[in-house]
C-alpha cells in the first residue's frame, strides 16, 4: 500500500519535472523557431501572425547569392568568407589542440596543472577585451593579415573546446596499447599516429566541428577585426539589420540556423557512437 | 564520455590521469607538443599586457606616457555605477539561470530515455551556439511592438502594444539567461548524476518526505555542480557584450559596451584599456570563486 503511493508520487514528480523542462526548452528555442517561421512570411514586414506563407524571401536571397546582382549586397562573398574562416579556425585548433591534449593526458610534469589552467583561460577571458587588444596589436604592428587576424582570434576562443573533446577521447585509450606498439618496435611518433589518432578520432572530429560552428556564428571578435576585404556573414547580418530590416534577413538567418543544427546533430551523433 | 559532458568541464582542472606513457619523453618533446597551443595562449597573455600598458597612458600619447589618469577617471560615479550595474546584472542572470537550469538538469539525469536526454542536450546547446544576432531577430519578432507577445495580449485584452520588453533591462536579462543555460545545466547534471539513487530510497523508506529528500540529500550533494555552474554564468555574463548591444537598444550599458564606446567612437584608449583591465580582473576573480564554493570539483 505504502509502496504503491510512493511509486505514484514518484511518477507524478517525474511528470512535473518533465513538463517544466519541456516548457522551458520551448521558451529557450522560441527566438530560433520564430526566425525560421518569419522567414516564410508572405508579407514585407515582421508582422505577426504572417499574412500568409511563401518562399518569396528565399527567392530573393537566392537571387542575391546567385543572380547577376550578386556583387551588390556581397552576401555570397560574406558567406564564403565565414565558411573559410571557420574551416581555417578548425584546422588551427586541431594542429594546436591535438598535440597539447596528448601532452596533458599522457605526461606528468611539474606545472601541468598550471598549463591546463592556462589552456582553459580563453573561456573566462572577456571576449571584448581580446577583440580590442588584438585590434590594437594589429593596427600598431601595421601587419595586414587579411583573414588571418580573425582566424587567430577565433582559434584562441575555440582551443579549450577542441582540447576538452580531445582529452576526453584520449583518456579513454588504454596506454598499454601504445606500450605494446613500442615493444613491437614502433617509434613514439608512429605509435601516436597509428594508435592514438585513430582511437581519438571521434573526439578530434567533434571538437573540430564544434570549433567550426563557434567560429561561423561568432560576432564579437569579428566585429572588432573585420575589414572591408574580410567581411564575415555575422557582420553582414549586423549591417543589414541596421539599414534595411526585411524578412530576407530572416531567410539568411534561417540558413545559418540550419547549418548550426546540422553540425550540432553531427557532434551529438559522434558522441553517441562512441558510447 | 559525451562531448557535452566534456564541455561541462571547461574552465576546471581535471583529476590526475592514470597512465603515463611519456615518462621517458624528454622535456623537448613535451615542449614541442605544447608549443602551438602555447603560442595561442601567449598571444592572449600579450593582449593582456598591451591593455595594461595602454591603461597607464594618456590620450593621444598612449604608448609613450605614463599616468594613472584613466584609473582616476573610473572613480567618477558615472563609471562606478556602470561597473556595479554590470556585476549586478550578471549576478541576477546567474541566479535566474541556475533556477531555470535545475529542472532541466534533473530531467536529464532522471529520464530513462537516452534519446530524450540527447535531444534535451541538443536543444539547450542551440541557444548558446546559434548566433546571438540571429536570436535577437527572433526576440524582436516575439517582443517587438507588432510581435507575437503583443498580438497575443491584444487578442486577450483588446489593448494594443502594452508590453515593452525589448530594448530594456528585462530584454537583456532574458537574453543573458537564454544564452548561458548550458553553462549552468552541464555541471549541474554531472553532479546530480553522481548521487546514488539508493540514498534517496533509504531516506524515503525511513519516512522522509520528497521535500526533505530534496533539502537534505539532493541539493547538498549537487551543490558543487550547482555552484560551479552559477559561478561560470556569473563570470561569463560580467563580460556581456552582444546581448546588451543587440537587445538593450543602447539603453543598457555594461562594462563591455562602454569599452567598445571608448575604444571606438570616443577614441579614449587609456580609459577603454583601464575598463578592460577592471573587466579582466572581475571576470577572472569571479572564476576564482569557484575554488572557494566547490573546492573538490568531484562533479567534473
Amino acid at each position: 500500500m505504502n509502496e504503491i503511493t510512493h511509486i505514484g508520487r514518484q511518477g507524478l514528480e517525474a511528470a512535473i519535472v518533465k513538463g517544466i523542462t519541456l516548457v522551458l526548452i520551448l521558451l529557450l528555442l522560441a527566438p530560433i523557431v520564430m526566425v525560421v517561421l518569419m522567414s516564410f512570411t508572405a508579407g514585407a514586414t515582421l508582422q505577426f501572425p504572417p499574412p500568409g506563407l511563401s518562399l518569396r524571401w528565399y527567392d530573393e536571397v537566392w537571387s542575391l547569392l546567385a543572380g547577376p546582382s550578386a556583387t551588390i549586397a556581397r552576401l555570397a562573398e560574406s558567406l564564403a568568407v565565414s565558411l573559410q574562416i571557420a574551416a581555417a579556425t578548425s584546422v588551427v585548433c586541431v594542429l594546436a589542440g591535438v598535440p597539447a591534449s596528448y601532452a596533458l593526458v599522457r605526461a606528468r610534469f611539474p606545472g601541468r596543472g598550471f598549463v591546463e589552467e592556462m589552456l582553459g583561460l580563453p573561456v573566462v577571458f572577456p571576449t571584448v577585451v581580446l577583440g580590442v587588444a588584438l585590434l590594437m596589436l594589429v593596427s600598431q604592428s601595421g601587419l595586414d593579415l587579411g583573414m588571418g587576424q580573425i582566424v587567430i582570434a577565433h582559434a584562441i576562443i575555440g582551443l579549450p573546446f577542441m582540447m576538452r573533446n580531445c582529452m576526453a577521447a584520449m583518456r579513454g585509450i588504454d596506454p598499454v596499447l601504445q606500450e605494446a606498439a613500442k615493444t613491437l618496435g614502433a617509434s613514439s611518433l608512429r605509435a601516436f599516429v597509428e594508435i592514438v589518432l585513430p582511437l581519438a578520432r571521434e573526439g578530434i572530429v567533434s571538437g573540430a566541428l564544434l570549433v567550426f560552428i563557434i567560429s561561423f556564428n561568432e560576432f564579437t571578435l569579428s566585429y572588432f577585426l573585420y575589414t572591408i576585404d574580410v567581411f564575415p556573414l555575422s557582420i553582414w547580418l549586423f549591417q543589414q539589420s541596421n539599414t534595411s530590416f526585411s524578412p530576407a534577413i530572416f531567410a539568411v538567418s534561417t540558413l545559418t540556423i540550419v547549418i548550426t543544427v546540422a553540425v550540432i546533430l553531427a557532434v551529438d551523433l559522434l558522441a553517441g557512437r562512441k558510447r | 564520455m559525451s562531448v557535452h559532458a566534456a564541455m561541462a568541464r571547461i574552465g576546471r582542472s581535471s583529476a590526475p590521469t592514470s597512465g603515463t606513457v611519456g615518462s621517458r619523453r624528454t622535456g623537448w618533446g613535451l615542449a614541442l607538443l605544447l608549443t602551438p597551443a602555447g603560442l595561442l595562449i601567449g598571444l592572449l597573455a600579450a593582449c593582456s599586457l598591451v591593455i595594461l600598458r595602454l591603461s597607464f597612458g594618456t590620450q593621444s600619447a598612449e604608448w609613450v606616457s605614463w599616468s594613472l589618469g584613466a584609473y582616476a577617471t573610473l572613480l567618477d560615479p558615472y563609471y562606478v555605477l556602470i561597473i556595479v550595474d554590470t556585476v549586478w546584472l550578471a549576478l541576477l542572470s546567474a541566479v535566474i539561470t541556475t533556477i531555470v537550469a535545475f529542472p532541466i538538469a534533473l530531467y536529464m539525469t532522471r529520464t530513462p530515455s537516452a534519446f530524450m536526454r540527447r535531444m534535451v542536450l541538443v536543444c539547450i546547446m542551440l541557444p548558446m551556439v546559434v548566433s546571438l544576432l540571429v536570436q535577437s531577430f527572433g526576440w524582436m519578432a516575439i517582443l517587438g511592438p507588432d510581435g507575437l507577445l503583443n498580438r497575443a495580449v491584444a487578442l486577450a485584452t483588446g489593448q494594443e502594444r502594452i508590453i515593452s520588453l525589448l530594448f530594456n533591462r528585462t530584454g537583456v536579462l532574458l537574453g543573458l539567461v537564454q544564452t548561458t543555460i548550458p553553462l549552468a545545466v552541464l555541471p549541474m547534471a554531472a553532479a546530480l548524476g553522481s548521487i546514488p539513487i539508493a540514498l534517496e530510497e533509504a531516506a524515503s523508506v525511513l519516512g522522509a518526505s520528497r521535500l526533505s529528500v530534496y533539502r537534505t540529500i539532493i541539493l547538498p550533494l549537487a551543490w558543487p555542480g550547482i555552484a560551479a555552474g552559477a559561478v561560470l554564468v556569473f563570470g561569463f555574463n560580467t563580460g556581456a557584450f552582444v546581448v546588451p548591444l543587440l537587445l538593450g537598444g543602447l539603453k543598457v550599458t555594461t562594462i563591455a559596451v562602454l569599452i567598445r564606446n571608448e575604444m571606438g567612437p570616443l577614441l579614449n584608449w587609456p580609459l577603454g584599456a583601464a575598463l578592460s583591465a577592471v573587466l579582466v580582473v572581475l571576470a577572472l576573480g569571479i572564476q576564482a570563486l569557484n575554488r572557494l564554493v566547490a573546492p573538490h570539483g568531484r562533479h567534473a
